[in-house]
């Protein structure tokens, strides 16, 4: 049977560098080329030798597939497509195709010149990488080869993020990467038409979390700020250049709006205001209301936000700050938290996660006291607030996709197993379909049942219908005769005449003979006349021959009467039937009428002795 | 709507008290776009004068209200004294300073969630489908069940870890529902107690007297198991109240009529005791009030007091009066560290509430008529609670969307009307259920067991509000 094998390589029953193999009809994808944020050694990129001990990457894979711009799914990517080795397709969004480059190269900037990391891509390879990436649009049907087909879906979450919908003849498979079912300020839900793969693979981060509304989370956002500013305090937001940002900044923007609020708001030079310019271009992957109101009015051209120069940091009055990195390892978000920190009437607010061994990730564990290089201190005395605003689907969102997609199968990454075995089966009895959550390295296969077109000649199937009485039943299967041919990827079922005729082949008759012996003192042709007599009177209804060529045909079994040469009284019956499958009555070629006959023959003897 | 309330709400269009308010209607606004699709903001923006300007206010010279009285506009304005009663016009705010202003004939529509102000925490949850019961099972997990006809979920939530954050509540994130275990049920979920001291919970289909119990599973899997089941003495189309006290193995006490209570161990199935009574009547609570004391509570009004350790004849009390045939009761018993001090409160379909002492239940030690809708009610959904950190505070909800506080301290023995010390409207408010569907009323509510004034509850349209609400200042100092 034909199957589907999925194999995370990262992801598998854990968050952070996803990257998952998909052998479908014959074809290998990997989905997704993520690192992982938390570590600094081999752990941090997907384990590529899953592949390559058996040869190189662009000959096993066909194509590679990005779902959206995060590192955590795109981090790896340079490092695969450069030092490992790739050469094939890499296909994504215009929008995270437009935007994962910059990522890219700002993380690459902190590794290797803040860090001092060698060992790590470089700025020619991201640019050598990049132009491997065939970009997607939306809804589009992407032909890789002749037979693998991906299509694009929105994902919501982050601008350009996609689910792809992977397709091998009637086979196919969904990889959701990190999806929204709920609509947010400047983005939309995300959206997927029945198309009834045999595999969904989603993520679940937020599959075991019921989450607090967003408004009562907003709401809490924008009271910190504007109590900060209220007591002339300075806020400093580090985010990540996209993503998040965007979202808040809009949520600010209409607060200052509304309240007249006359604080000044910046966003840190570079890549924010470049990640700005990018929402501006990809308007259409934005949502509705935006899309909308664009004429008249750009949401992200804010009238309150504006450029940040680093002079402005020691400005007096309050004023509320985004800058990049999100935590704070470096770069100019560190730099004004530097200076900010020492006064307890400025706030940090943290949007996201923090990795460990960042400062960011320091003060979120409460730490007051910093060690900065040159063995200076840093007292913390600033106000420091952690939300979260990440956007994936819960629990709710899952089966919603579900429900929309109606998959065969369901394979659940990017989220931890051992607190998921609720969700597998709640999904198990709501659809009836089995849900997989192989870990990294585990391979998960499905069985599917493709569907092969067969043409039929159209005599045959007149045959058929001649011999089989009116036109077969569609509910219930039904046997029929003739010749399946393979000819250049095509079937075709003929009769095994025209068969013949087409393949250029002789045909052969098969015919079976059983040897009976018996005692019988008369001569051959008086023998054969006593069984032709006694077969007429037992089998009546059947057609009964005495040849002149010395045979008895029984319909169109043959009998023959020979003796040995030892003892004449020993007569050989010889019994010969052709192999007919079809017109000849059952009963001639079956068992019980040899053995009657047999029988009857010698029954017939003893009653003439 | 409250009188305090009222007055904050007049206090609002010209000066904030808060920035809250504006935050919601703000947001409010934003929400009404994404879904109206109407580019123009539907309410006017607040006026955006000059916020330093500031009303000076001198107490001297000025007589001040006594008793403080406060109400709408429809009340006269005035001085209040004892003798003529007018509800106070000098209000100001307690954190601003600003004067409260008031308009007449005017209300906030329910939209505004002008309550926001009032909560020193308030999330907001939503549940695939509504839950009659909330439970502890730990001091931070509760469990909730759906009660839809033929499958549900049985889910222990564990509640957001800022709520309980103390020192450094801006450094927690975590603002959500954790499911840390789940299990799917048969039937409805009606009534369910977690057993103390165990990972037990009991539940009951509101249709057969017979009990389910769950295994609610441990830290290596997250799944809560069917682990058996009791029989019920009777055939009732109410189903059984459950009470359950620390025991080991585990009991519980449970009946559908005060005919059929008994004390069950609940691995062996043993019956450990019965009620000792005759009549059979309707109960609509069990509740231990000490180790070994239960109230049996019924629907007619009667309480039977028993004890487990005896089979003396349990003592029974006399409905409150005023109780009709159509009158139905609902009844808790305060936890005291001392059964003496024990209060029992009993509320009717029709708003009587009375606070009796459990040695003494045909006294009464208060009353009041709530300020409720008393159209016919599912018995149900009714719940009627004591705080178990505020002396003398009673919670009361399923009459419709609200929840309502009430302070019993201040009622005497006679019969008066009692205004809400806290309404929480925040089911009716934050609904996103269409006009013309039915009114969403509030299933259940449960008290936090240590922090005064936080509770949980949960509403027929699946949401799920954990509130921890700010007492209104009382305005006698002013």
């Amino acid at each position: 049977m034909p199957e589907i094998k999925v194999t995370p390589l990262g992801a598998g029953q854990d968050v952070g560098r996803s990257c998952i193999l998909v052998s479908i009809g014959g074809k290998n994808i990997m989905l997704d080329c993520g690192m992982h944020m938390g570590y600094n050694d081999d752990r941090r990129f997907p384990d590529f030798s899953y592949v390559t001990q058996n040869g190189r990457l662009t000959d096993f894979l066909d194509c590679v597939i990005i779902s959206h711009f995060h590192l955590d799914h795109c981090g790896a990517l340079p490092y695969m497509s450069e030092m490992v080795g790739y050469d094939g397709p890499i296909y994504m969004t215009h929008p995270t195709k437009a935007i994962c480059p910059i990522l890219l190269e700002d993380f690459r900037k902190i590794t290797v010149d803040k860090k001092g990391e060698t060992n790590f891509f470089t700025s020619q390879m991201i640019k050598d990488c990049m132009k491997k990436v065939v970009p997607l649009n939306l809804h589009q049907t992407v032909q890789v080869d002749d037979e693998l087909e991906i299509k694009a879906y929105y994902a919501g979450h982050v601008l350009g993020a996609a689910m792809v919908q992977i397709k091998v003849g009637s086979e196919s498979v969904v990889y959701t990467g990190d999806y929204n079912m709920t609509p947010d300020r400047h983005l939309g839900a995300a959206w997927i038409d029945k198309c009834r793969p045999d595999i969904l693979i989603s993520e679940s981060t937020y599959a075991t979390t019921i989450r607090d509304s967003k408004r009562c989370r907003e709401r809490d956002f924008l009271k910190k700020v504007h109590e900060s500013i209220e007591r002339g305090g300075k806020v400093l937001i580090p985010v990540f250049a996209l993503g998040r940002a965007q979202e808040l900044c809009i949520l600010l923007e209409t607060f200052w709006e509304r309240m007249n609020l006359k604080a000044p708001i910046y966003f840190s030079t570079g890549l924010t205001e470049k990640a700005n310019h990018y929402y501006k271009l990809f308007i259409t992957w934005t949502n509705q209301k935006i899309r909308k109101t664009f004429v008249q009015r750009n949401m992200f051209e804010f009238k309150h936000i504006k450029a940040f120069d680093r002079s402005y940091a020691d400005n007096p009055g309050p004023m509320v700050v985004f800058a990049t990195p999100g935590m704070l390892h470096a770069g100019q978000s560190l730099q004004i938290f530097k200076k900010w920190a020492g006064n307890e009437k400025n706030m940090v607010i943290m949007p996201g996660y923090c990795v460990q061994g960042t400062i960011g990730h320091k003060i979120l564990n409460g730490q007051r006291k910093l060690e900065m290089e040159g063995r200076a201190t840093l007292d913390v005395k600033l106000q420091v607030e952690y939300m979260s605003f990440s956007a994936h689907a819960d629990a709710k969102g899952i089966m919603q996709l579900i429900r929309m997609a109606e998959p065969r199968n369901m394979l659940l990454v990017h989220g931890e197993a051992a607190k998921m075995e609720f969700l597998k089966g709640k999904i198990e009895q709501e659809f009836s379909i089995d849900c997989y959550m192989p870990a990294n390295g585990e391979t998960a296969m499905v069985t599917t049942n493709p569907s092969v077109p067969v043409d039929m000649s159209l005599n045959l199937l007149k045959r058929e219908m001649a011999l089989g009485g009116p036109l077969p039943d569609p509910k219930k299967p039904r046997t029929m005769h003739g010749t399946l041919i393979m000819k250049e990827n095509s079937l075709k079922l003929v009769s095994s005449e025209q068969a013949l005729k087409e393949l250029g082949l002789n045909e052969h008759q098969l015919r079976f003979t059983c040897r009976v012996q018996l005692q019988d003192p008369h001569s051959d042709p008086d023998t054969l006349h006593r069984v032709y007599t006694h077969l007429k009177s037992v089998l009546k209804g059947y057609t009964i021959q005495h040849l002149p060529d010395g045979t008895v045909m029984v319909e169109s079994i043959v009998i023959k009467v020979s003796s040995s040469a030892e003892d004449v009284n020993a007569k050989v019956l010889l019994l010969s039937w052709s192999y007919q499958v079809q017109q000849s009555p059952v009963i001639f070629s079956s068992e019980p009428f040899n053995q009657f006959l047999f029988s009857s023959s010698r029954k017939g003897f003893r009653h003439t002795r | 709507m409250n009188s305090v309330a009222t007055t904050f709400c007049a206090a609002k269009p010209e000066q904030p008290i808060s920035v809250s308010e504006d935050i919601d209607a703000l947001l409010e606004e934003l929400l009404e776009d994404d879904y109206s699709n109407s580019p123009q903001p539907k309410t006017e923006p607040f006026p955006k004068g000059p916020k330093t300007e500031k009303l000076l206010w001198s107490h001297s010279g000025g007589r001040k209200c006594c008793p403080v009285f406060i109400g709408g506009s429809s009340v006269t304005n005035g001085v209040g004294t004892a003798t003529s009663k007018r509800s106070c016009d000098q209000l100001r705010c307690t954190s601003c300073d600003f004067q409260v202003l008031m308009f007449d004939d005017s209300e906030w529509d329910v939209s505004c969630d002008y309550l926001f102000l009032r909560y020193k925490d308030l999330h907001v949850f939503q549940l695939e489908n509504p839950t009659r019961v909330i439970e502890w099972t730990s001091e931070k997990t509760v469990c909730v069940a759906g009660y839809s006809s033929p499958r549900n979920e049985i889910l222990e939530l564990r509640l957001p870890l800022k709520l309980f954050a103390d020192e450094n509540k801006g450094l927690c994130a975590e603002r959500d529902f954790k499911v840390v275990h789940g299990g799917f049920t048969e039937g409805p979920v009606r009534h369910l107690r977690h057993v103390p001291g165990s990972r037990c919970a009991v539940t009951n289909d509101g249709r057969s007297s017979d009990l389910q119990v769950w295994d609610l599973g441990g830290d290596d899997s997250d799944v809560i198991r069917r682990a058996g089941s009791v029989e019920g003495r009777s055939v009732s189309d109410t189903g059984s109240r459950i009470a359950a006290r620390l025991s080991a193995p585990p009991q519980v006490l449970h009946g559908a009529r005060s005919s059929d209570v008994q004390l069950t161990q609940l691995t062996s199935g043993q019956t450990l005791c019965k009620l000792d009574t005759d009549s059979a009547e309707l109960l609509s609570s069990l509740q231990f009030v000490s180790d070994s004391v239960f109230l049996a509570s019924c629907c007619n009004g009667c309480i039977y007091v028993a004890d487990t350790r005896t089979s003396a004849a349990p003592q029974r009390s006399t409905p409150p009066p005023r109780s009709g045939d159509s009158v139905c009761w609902w009844s808790d018993a305060s936890i005291a560290s001392q059964l003496s001090s024990t209060r029992i409160v009993r509320l009717s379909s029709s708003g009587d509430m009375v606070v009796t002492d459990l040695r003494n239940l045909g006294g009464i030690v208060s009353q009041a008529q709530l300020d409720v809708q008393t159209h016919p009610c599912q018995l149900e959904d009714v719940s009627v609670s004591w705080s178990p950190v505020l002396d003398g505070c009673i919670a009361v909800s399923g009459f419709d969307g609200v929840v309502q506080i009430y302070n019993t301290r201040l009622w005497r023995t006679e019969l008066q009307d009692a205004q809400p010390l806290f309404q929480h409207c925040g089911h009716m408010v934050l609904s996103e259920q269409t006009a013309g569907s039915a009114p969403i009323v509030v299933t259940s509510h449960l008290w936090h067991p240590e922090r005064p004034r936080m509770l949980l509850s949960a509403a027929s349209d699946g949401s799920v509000h954990v509130w921890d609400w700010v007492e209104p200042e009382t305005t006698g100092d002013l």
